[in-house]
């Protein structure tokens, strides 16, 4: 960081009244770092809460969000959008409290990180220095390794595992669908953003077939034989959806190895299935500009201390939420949310000169299985030592066979969740 | 809340007026800065809590607005034993040495 004469001479200054006073060497390094560059890429629930949270511990430091999108579009929710019972404008916020907040929005996408320089360049020319870098990008489709599913199959079988345009089109196809008709889903072999999202989905797309078009059906074709929540979301399926769900997993040949767009047709090793809506969820990776800041592995995902969320790649950039390889904690909202807090944490004391420390870790994540119930899991986890952990005997599952007060419970705890953690990563 | 620039203002200029050793530490802010500057000194365990936990309750999830210490540590305590629950709190608290469950309830207490 440049420091004139001016301020170096304040700074001698400063370190004689140091010297018969109770201040700190910390304290000096604290004030010489308050005016570092602190840039954000990535404007979603990690991005967003980094940003704030960072100008919240540090005002005096320059913090910039580089965000392509003046309104950001939020996955948890979207389920039910495709189910009918929410609208899109529920999902949608937009950074004016982050301007409120003093934060500097750069509306333009990232195309490169020069790790060495420390500089992010933007699609619109300009080239911005930073101090500590923030990274939090999300996934980016594997275009191509689902054989036959490129963008433009996307346009006609929509992956909707990100929020926004694919919501709705996923959206109207099923309301265009008629009754009698198929639904297809494919859901990926893990890691993918949202262990439990594709079998939400499920339940809510199967909750409208019974309740709008009860003649059809949904077929779900698994990469996996095990998923998030399973006995949970196989005991409401048997209990909601008999006659309307079929779940195909990995070794009952429900792997998808090849997709057609132009006739909607998804191939396993032994079959194949027509349908007349396709949900294709497919592989993925780190938003694309992290594979360009050099902070991916041969997974496509991002290796990160868990103590700082330094990468384990390049020297101070931060890398936070779904792009991250972070297990046991899942990539979810809740845990970028976090995850955003406790780098800010790390960086401002990063940049006060302080080490960072470990803490403990909670994640939540609530999955609709009806309009109005739903179940959930938890997780405590530590990040000693730049390692995450799963804390022994915490965590879990709903309690099975639970009674409808409990499960609309919890789609009231999960309402109330949404509103909290958009409202602290948006204002 | 004495923020570090202010006070070195303020110590300056008393270091220039006597040059006499000052001792004014109750006034200097020692927390690391991840606690410095956030509302009230956010804790960073507290960070884990803060995603559903607002000052305004909600239809479903409680607020911590207006309540004792001893009222959360002693719900925090019913959530952490061992018998099965029906929220993610009982799956969470679990999770939290007793140390920990009264340092945060020490901490929500304190920022109403």
């Amino acid at each position: 960081m440049a420091l004139d004469t001016n301020m170096l001479s304040r700074r001698k200054l400063l370190a004689a009244i140091a010297s018969v006073t109770l201040i700190s060497a910390s304290d000096l390094k604290a004030f010489a770092q308050t005016r570092a560059k602190v840039v954000v890429i990535g404007g979603g629930f990690g991005g967003a809460t980094a940003a704030r949270f960072i100008k919240s511990y540090l005002p005096n430091t320059s913090v910039t969000l580089i965000e392509p999108n003046p309104v950001f579009t939020a996955c948890p929710f979207s389920n039910l959008v495709i189910g009918g019972q929410r609208s899109i404008a529920d999902q949608k916020f937009d950074y004016r409290s982050l301007v409120g907040d003093g934060i500097e929005i750069a509306q333009a996408f990232a195309t490169d990180v020069d790790s060495q320089a420390r500089t992010v360049t933007l699609d619109n020319g300009s080239i911005l220095s930073y101090d500590r870098l923030i990274m939090s990008p999300g996934i980016s489709i594997r275009w191509g390794a689902l054989e036959g599913y490129d963008r433009a199959a996307a346009e006609l079988m929509p992956h909707a595992w990100k929020a926004g345009t694919q919501t709705l089109l996923l959206r109207r196809q099923l309301e265009a669908m008629e009754d009698g008709g198929t639904v297809v889903m494919s859901a990926p072999a893990a890691p993918f953003r949202c262990p439990p999202g594709p079998y939400e989905r499920a339940s809510l797309i199967a909750n409208y077939l019974k309740t709008e078009k009860p003649a059809s059906k949904l077929i779900i074709l698994d990469s996996k034989d095990t998923f998030s929540k399973m006995p949970l979301f196989q005991e409401a399926w048997a209990e909601h959806y008999p006659d309307h769900l079929d779940w195909r997993g990995a070794s009952n040949d429900g792997r998808v190895n090849r997709v057609t767009a132009e006739t909607k047709t998804l191939y396993t090793d032994f079959d194949e299935i027509r349908a007349d809506v396709a949900n294709v969820i497919p592989p993925q990776k780190a938003g694309e500009i992290a594979e360009r800041a050099g902070v991916t592995d041969v997974t496509g995902w991002c290796p990160i201390n868990a103590t700082s969320f330094e990468s384990s790649l390049q020297p101070n950039i931060h890398v936070i939420g779904d792009a991250t390889i972070a297990n046991p904690m899942p990539k979810s909202a809740f845990s970028a949310n976090l995850q955003a807090k406790v780098c800010a944490a790390s960086v401002a004391r990063l940049l006060s000169g302080e080490d960072v420390l470990p803490t403990t870790l909670a994640n939540t994540c609530y999955s609709f299985i009806t309009s109005d119930r739903a179940v959930s899991i938890a997780g405590v986890y530590r990040n000693d030592d730049g390692a995450f952990s799963s804390v022994d005997g915490a965590g879990g599952i709903s309690p099975l066979a639970a009674d409808a007060e409990i499960r609309e419970a919890e789609a009231r705890q999960a309402e109330d969740w949404f509103r909290t953690i958009t409202s602290e990563a948006f204002g | 809340m004495l923020r570090p620039i202010s006070f070195l203002i303020i110590a300056g200029a008393l270091f220039l007026s006597s040059c006499s050793t000052l001792s004014v530490d109750a006034e200097v802010d020692t927390r690391p800065a991840s606690e410095r500057n956030y509302p009230n000194g956010l804790s960073v365990s507290a960070l884990s809590c803060t995603g559903c936990h607002t000052d305004t309750a909600g239809q479903g999830i409680p607020s911590l607005a207006g309540r004792s210490a001893d009222q959360i540590l002693a719900s925090l305590r019913f959530y952490g034993q061992p018998d099965t629950g029906t929220t993610v709190m009982h799956r969470i608290a679990r999770g939290y040495t007793d140390e920990q469950l009264t340092a945060l309830a020490d901490y929500f207490a304190e920022q109403v």
